[in-house]
């Protein structure tokens, strides 16, 4: 019976995440927790999981409409698994609270991203250095979904860039989660991409920095089977039904939604870093 | 669809698509024959072990596409975040003993 209500809540999360472009991690670890009451250690790793399932399920339409900048996601994946790695050397040595309190830290943080933008990021100064972009051949295009033209990108300060992905692997390991939520701003503020290219591109990329940390989490015994089973099967179905949400749901009412529950879930993992439990069956 | 859709994106993208099913299918079959049977969680934890061999076995493909291009600076890249996932895998292999026991 519980491995039916995983598999809902993964399905759950997952398409919910999905709907707006990311995978659902950053819902999964607190569901397993406060809801079902899981240690937070096995929620993370079923949870790392759960980003891979939905990377790999949600990745065809974004290549076969070329919006993944392949060269790119290569690079920064160097900076995403270094990180994941240090996070995976990390994980035995920090406390459960300091795990609960950087969650709802996250959490907070993701909420302020999900606020509708004034789209007021004005335009890409010429003056970045493209130096890095320019040897490593990362300028690329993609083609317009009506038209069929194609549109012409360049990429823009790569060290910066690289420093925020290394950032975003640590997290995502330590976590469980995608951390598209770290990926996205960092692509949108240091490399100055298009949204639909800095969203596919994290997407794709998540998988892999997720590999990194689960594949030690595997070999370690922390990947429980019983949970990262359901919640992996939920997820592939929950990425797929959420890519379709996506074209169909209006996006402002989604974020402001989205912002209302993850102020939520932070509130409540703040609590419990804090060693107060306020909803059932939670335990550390 | 499109009808260009360059290599590197067609084999990056099936290889994705139908791991994912052959991992779904492996976790599926598990849970139902029974996680307390030594067959139903031997083939449970295969799916979970193919979940994530997925993104891994991309970033393989994409290395051998930029050795097949001659393409230095890359292959060298591809090479250095397998690299770095394997001694992710020797550390969590090794770290067992040394991690918390609950």
């Amino acid at each position: 019976m519980t491995l039916l209500w995983l598999f809902v809540a993964a399905f759950l999360a997952s398409a919910a995440g999905g709907a707006l472009g990311m995978a659902g991690g950053i819902f999964i670890v607190p569901m397993l927790t406060l809801l079902f009451g899981i240690d937070i250690r096995i929620a993370i790793g079923a949870s790392i999981v759960s980003v891979i399932a939905c990377s790999c399920a949600s990745a065809r339409p974004f290549l076969k409409e070329r919006l993944v900048n392949l060269r790119l996601a290569v690079v920064l994946e160097v900076a995403t698994t270094l990180g994941a790695l240090t996070g995976v050397f990390l994980t035995g040595a920090v406390p459960v609270s300091f795990l609960y309190g950087l969650f709802a830290v996250i959490l907070g943080v993701s909420a302020k991203q999900m606020l509708p933008r004034k789209h007021a990021v004005g335009p890409a100064p010429a003056a970045v250095s493209n130096d890095w972009a320019r040897i490593l051949k990362l300028h690329s295009s993609f083609p317009e979904r009506r038209t069929g033209a194609e549109i012409h990108y360049q990429v823009g300060n790569v060290p910066f860039g690289l420093s925020l992905m290394y950032g975003a692997g640590l997290v995502s390991a330590l976590l469980g989660i995608g951390s598209g939520v770290l990926k996205i701003p960092a692509m949108d503020m240091a490399l100055r991409l298009p949204i639909k290219v800095s969203s596919a591109t994290s997407n794709f990329m998540i998988g892999v920095t997720a590999a990194a940390s689960a594949s030690a989490y595997f070999m370690r015994g922390d990947i429980d089977v019983s949970i990262a089973g359901p919640v992996a099967l939920g997820s592939v179905l929950g990425a797929l039904t959420g890519a379709r949400l996506l074209i169909k749901v209006s996006a402002e009412k989604l974020r402001i939604a989205f912002v209302a529950v993850l102020l939520l879930l932070a509130v409540q993992m703040l609590f419990s870093a804090l060693g107060i439990h306020l909803a059932p069956g939670g335990k550390t | 669809m499109t009808p260009r859709i360059p290599r590197t994106e067609k084999l990056s993208s099936d290889l994705l698509w139908y791991g994912t099913w052959i991992a779904v299918v492996a976790v599926a079959a598990g849970l139902s024959v029974g996680l307390d049977r030594p067959l139903g969680f031997g083939i449970a934890q295969f799916g979970i072990a193919v979940f994530i061999l997925l993104p891994i076995s991309r970033v393989a493909l994409l290395l051998a596409i930029f050795l097949k291009e001659k393409d230095r600076v890359y292959v060298t890249m591809a090479a250095s975040v397998l690299a770095i996932i394997a001694i992710s895998v020797i550390v969590g292999f090794y770290g067992a003993a040394l991690h918390f026991q609950r």
